[in-house]
């Protein structure tokens, strides 16, 4: 249990997150009941956000801690696989500061 | 009362003992394997002109020979029949066999076959029997208080609710979606239309809650300024919120470890918990009835499913499903709805052969549920008594049909459950629509049934005992 994140910040991550590329005219698939469709698995994990811009896939992944490695390696692996994913993973601190890797043009 | 009289109480007796209906003219005719002069003639020398009853173990047996029964064992005839000295004695022991045939076995043939077995260890028979009968209160009043659970605030229960919380995480939501609207306010109708009609619906709703007014779709009226003031306002409102919800549900996941490592569970504490009022009424439900002085000595040790948090709502349920199988009886708040939860835990009780105590409030007499009118709990416990399609389940290792036990008030809940806890409950069994009901003197509650239906009760017992459950999903 040690080194991760509170449930809360980690969700307040990331609706902020699915509501920045919402803004930014990504179609937005989140884990945020009730407002956003769940994204499908990838390799058997649920990424926290999957957005789609025309022809280009963002998959976004907010840290927990520790045991988020066997999921970032399978999100990773679609990146590697397919040319129009991009995975990005960002700590609650990042979204934070705004810090919007790989989201950030308007 | 004439002798004849006498011999007439005397004959209906075995047959109920047996498991037949019996009938006026010739009560043991189903069952009678001998000729009727025999019988008779086995009857004069039990039957004293005295009106006294001499049932030695020889004449048990003959009897019992003559009805197509197999021998019984000593231990079995002392047990039940030793005693018997007078017809009322003798229709007392037919009746305590009864109680416990219907007890242990849901049939009175099988419990004979069982229970009167001469090759059944003496132990085996003492064990049985045992599980029938009143139990000392030292193995409860010995142990500590209860004392490992924190309790919560009972203004702050709700924040571990899953709807409450789901509250909450929608107003984020909300606030999340006004600062970032406040960043971009240039950009506003670009903004309010990519979050779409939906999202924006809901935002008016969410927001209408906190008593701001935000367009339902399209940014007519909506006002930069009063945006602003409204985040001031509900954010941190928000904050104090989640600081009391973070508090609880800190408590409730300590709790949930403490509950898993119990050595011991009494009781489960079924209820559904949807509305803020439900956890509040719940509280006060099981604080009342474990303080209650026809339990408090015995210290028990309860789940109160209002105490225990988890976030994950699978993980949550694997925690209830435990605690529900660890537990020996469930007590099940039935409120005035029913709901799959609760429904569920009464059901998978029963299934596992232990006791469910259903408490439906007397007091007041009517509910009112929004979008459904009043519901009178009175025609409420009539229907658990007598008319729920779950009010019976076989235990799925024994096959016998379990009922519940229906209270009407704290206290009557309080001192049913010592009772049951205690095996101190009262019996009679009772014949009607072509059933046996094994009945529970004070509530009326019928917790075990046999069926007088032949094919019914053959087939039920063929297939029960003789086929495996489905193997496939």
């Amino acid at each position: 249990m040690e080194g991760s994140v509170p449930r809360v910040e980690h969700d307040e991550a990331v609706r902020m997150y699915a509501l920045h590329l919402l803004s930014i005219g990504y179609e937005v698939h989140a884990r945020i009941d009730g407002w956003f469709q769940a994204p499908d698995y990838i390799y058997g994990y649920r990424p926290d956000i999957v957005a789609r811009r025309g022809n280009e896939w963002l998959v976004v992944e907010i840290m927990k801690g520790d045991t988020d490695w066997p999921k970032i390696s399978a999100l990773e692996r679609i990146e590697r696989e397919r040319a129009d994913y991009k995975v990005v993973i960002a700590s609650p601190q990042d979204v934070k500061m705004r810090r919007w890797a790989g989201a950030n043009d308007r | 009362m004439t002798v004849d009289s006498i011999r007439d109480r005397f004959l209906i007796a075995p047959a109920k003992f047996l498991g037949e209906n019996p009938t006026k003219l010739n009560p043991l005719a189903n069952v009678r394997v001998c000729e009727e002069w025999f019988l008779m003639e086995l009857l004069d020398p039990i039957l004293a002109p005295d009106k006294s009853v001499a049932l030695s173990y020889e004449r048990f047996n003959q009897l019992m020979l003559a009805c197509g029964r197999s021998i019984a064992s000593e231990r079995f005839y002392s047990y039940f029949f030793k005693n018997v000295a007078t017809i009322e004695t003798f229709e007392d022991a037919v009746e305590n066999f009864r109680v416990k045939a219907m007890w242990l076995f849901g049939n009175f043939k099988f419990a004979y076959k069982k229970l009167a077995a001469r090759d059944l260890a003496a132990a085996r028979f003492d064990a049985l029997v045992g599980k029938t009968e009143a139990r000392s209160d030292v193995e409860f009043t010995k142990r500590d208080a209860f004392q490992d659970i924190e309790s919560i605030p009972e203004q702050d229960l709700s924040f571990l609710g899953y709807v409450s919380g789901d509250r909450l995480n929608d107003l984020d939501f909300a606030v999340a979606t006004l600062k970032l609207l406040l960043e971009h306010w240039s950009e506003c109708d670009t903004f309010l239309d990519r979050l779409g009609s939906a999202k924006q619906q809901k935002l008016s709703d969410v927001l209408a809650i906190e008593q701001f007014r935000f367009p339902s779709h399209s940014s007519a009226g909506v006002d930069e300024k009063q945006v602003s003031e409204a985040l001031s306002r509900i954010e941190p409102e928000l904050r104090e919120r989640r600081a009391r919800q973070k508090k609880a549900q800190d408590i409730g996941r300590k709790n949930t470890q403490r509950y898993l490592t119990l050595p011991d569970l009494d009781v489960y504490v079924a209820t559904s918990m949807r509305s803020d009022e439900d956890y509040a009424a719940q509280s006060k439900f099981v604080r009342h009835v474990f303080e209650n002085p026809a339990v408090r000595d015995l210290k028990l040790r309860y789940f109160d499913p209002t105490a225990s948090y988890d976030d994950d709502r699978i993980k949550k349920g694997l925690i209830e499903c435990l605690m529900l199988r660890r537990a020996r009886v469930t007590l099940y708040n039935a409120g005035a709805e029913d709901t799959m939860g609760k429904d569920s835990e009464l059901a998978a009780t029963l299934a596992q052969g232990k006791p469910v105590i259903v408490y439906i409030q007397s007091e007041p007499r009517f509910v009112e549920i929004p979008g459904r009118g009043k519901i009178d709990m009175d025609r409420r416990a009539g229907t658990f008594s007598a008319k729920h399609p779950l009010g019976l389940q076989i235990s799925t290792k024994t096959g016998v049909a379990h009922g519940i036990i229906v209270v009407r008030t704290i206290e009557q809940c309080a001192r049913m459950l010592r009772k049951v806890l205690l095996h101190e409950l009262e019996f009679s069994v009772e014949h009607e629509g072509g059933n046996f009901k094994l009945e529970e003197k004070e509530t009326k509650s019928v917790l075990r049934v046999v069926t007088d239906d032949p094919l019914l009760s053959h087939s039920f017992w063929a297939y029960f005992r003789h086929t495996e459950p489905e193997p496939d999903i």
